[in-house]
């Protein structure tokens, strides 16, 4: 018997842009574009919300002006990618992202509790192809941060590439972003 | 605990189905039927497969003239989020046009689906949606063995009647027992 595998329709960002207009989704639906996919997000329980917070807030005191830190706002990533990373640093500001959505935050994180093995495979695989260079899991099940860089292709990956360096920080362990080398972050102040 | 749950696509129902393919999304080049909320790609059509289809349109039209109404290929709607495309639906002729209203389980006296590569998918997830819909009738023609599998008298497990037709055999509809058809017409 020949094998045949279900594929379901794949969407590109404009067709998900486009199905956000007509308004097929209601508003704050948790879903996102993930290699033409739509995926219902986590639903959210307090801890990892405070985390998204948390984080926020010790990122832009690290990254100071100049900075644009967006908690769960979507980014425009490539042709068929919209994701919405809990928190994600842009450079510039607001207004700068009026017309279209940023596409390459220096810095990407996602905060994980059930989603981690979706987080650390698919979601870095995505990063890692779209060559985002710093892209943190902030562990909240074993409550350690763990620091992904330097993308590299992978074909066994889930999008062909995947990050070569990680990095598994503990809560009295200090972390700097790349693109904020002088800043020095206690992991607990991110942790809820 | 760690509870890893695999991400879950977003399902759609058939009115936001239906908005994507007013809007263009979903356009006349894209092969899907809506299947439990979600859009799945249906397989390529092989030269066979084609042929036996032929075949049936042909010989339903022809014996069934008058009295029912043969589709080829048009979606039925089953659910709120399910509305496949079967290769061959026999409809009820019934008072309200089908320009007026859609095609739902209950006007479907048989569904026919020809299967090459998707005949595992054909056999289980498509059975069950059927048996579920109480769909009367559902043949799946297997193109490669030349075999009709007719399965009967739906219920929330499947059908409950089920027989294998290979070789030289005569078919008969459920809802027209006078109306016969060969394995040789069939596999032609």
């Amino acid at each position: 018997m020949a094998s045949y595998e279900i594929r379901t329709r794949r969407f590109s960002r404009a067709e998900y842009d486009r199905l956000i207009e007509l308004g097929v989704f209601q508003p704050g639906e948790p879903i996102e574009l993930i290699g033409g996919e739509l995926m219902v997000a986590e639903p959210q329980g307090a801890p990892h919300y405070t985390a998204i917070m948390k984080t926020a807030k010790a990122l832009e005191a690290a990254f100071g002006p100049g900075w644009e830190v967006r908690p769960q706002g979507p980014i425009g990533l490539d042709d068929d990618s919209e994701p919405e990373p809990d928190v994600a640093v842009v450079p510039g500001g607001p207004d700068d992202y009026a017309t279209a959505h940023p596409a390459r935050p220096v810095l990407t994180v996602e905060v994980s509790e059930s989603s981690l093995a979706v987080d650390r495979k698919h979601k870095g695989s995505l990063y890692a192809r779209a060559g985002l260079a710093d892209y943190w899991v902030l562990n909240l099940v074993d409550r350690v941060l763990e620091v992904y860089r330097e993308p590299v292709r992978d074909a066994a990956a889930p999008f062909g590439w995947r990050y070569a360096r990680a990095e598994v920080l503990d809560a009295s362990a200090r972390v700097a972003p790349l693109a904020a080398p002088g800043a020095s972050i206690p992991v607990s102040r991110l942790l809820p | 605990m760690a509870v890893e749950v695999a991400a879950t696509r977003r399902r759609f129902t058939r009115a936001e189905y239906y908005r994507m393919a007013e809007a263009g999304i979903l356009g006349e080049d894209d092969r899907v039927e809506l299947i439990r909320g979600e859009i799945v790609e249906m397989s390529p059509i092989g030269r066979r497969h084609r042929a036996f289809v032929g075949n049936l349109n042909q010989l339903l039209v022809v014996r069934l003239a008058g009295r029912a109404i043969v589709w080829v290929q048009n979606p039925v709607a089953l659910t709120d989020d399910t509305e496949p495309q079967p290769d061959l639906a026999v409809l009820r002729r019934r008072p309200v046009p089908y320009k007026e209203r859609e095609a739902w389980a209950e006007d479907v006296l048989l569904l026919i689906e020809v299967a090459d590569s998707s005949l595992a998918y054909d056999r289980s997830t498509k059975l069950r949606l059927y048996a579920e819909a109480g769909i009367p009738e559902y043949w799946v023609v297997d193109c490669v063995a030349e075999t009709v599998e007719v399965h009967r008298d739906p219920g929330p497990e499947g059908y409950r009647d089920v027989s294998r037709v290979a070789g030289t055999a005569t078919l008969a509809l459920q809802a027209f027992p006078d109306v016969e058809l060969t394995t040789a017409e069939i596999f032609a």
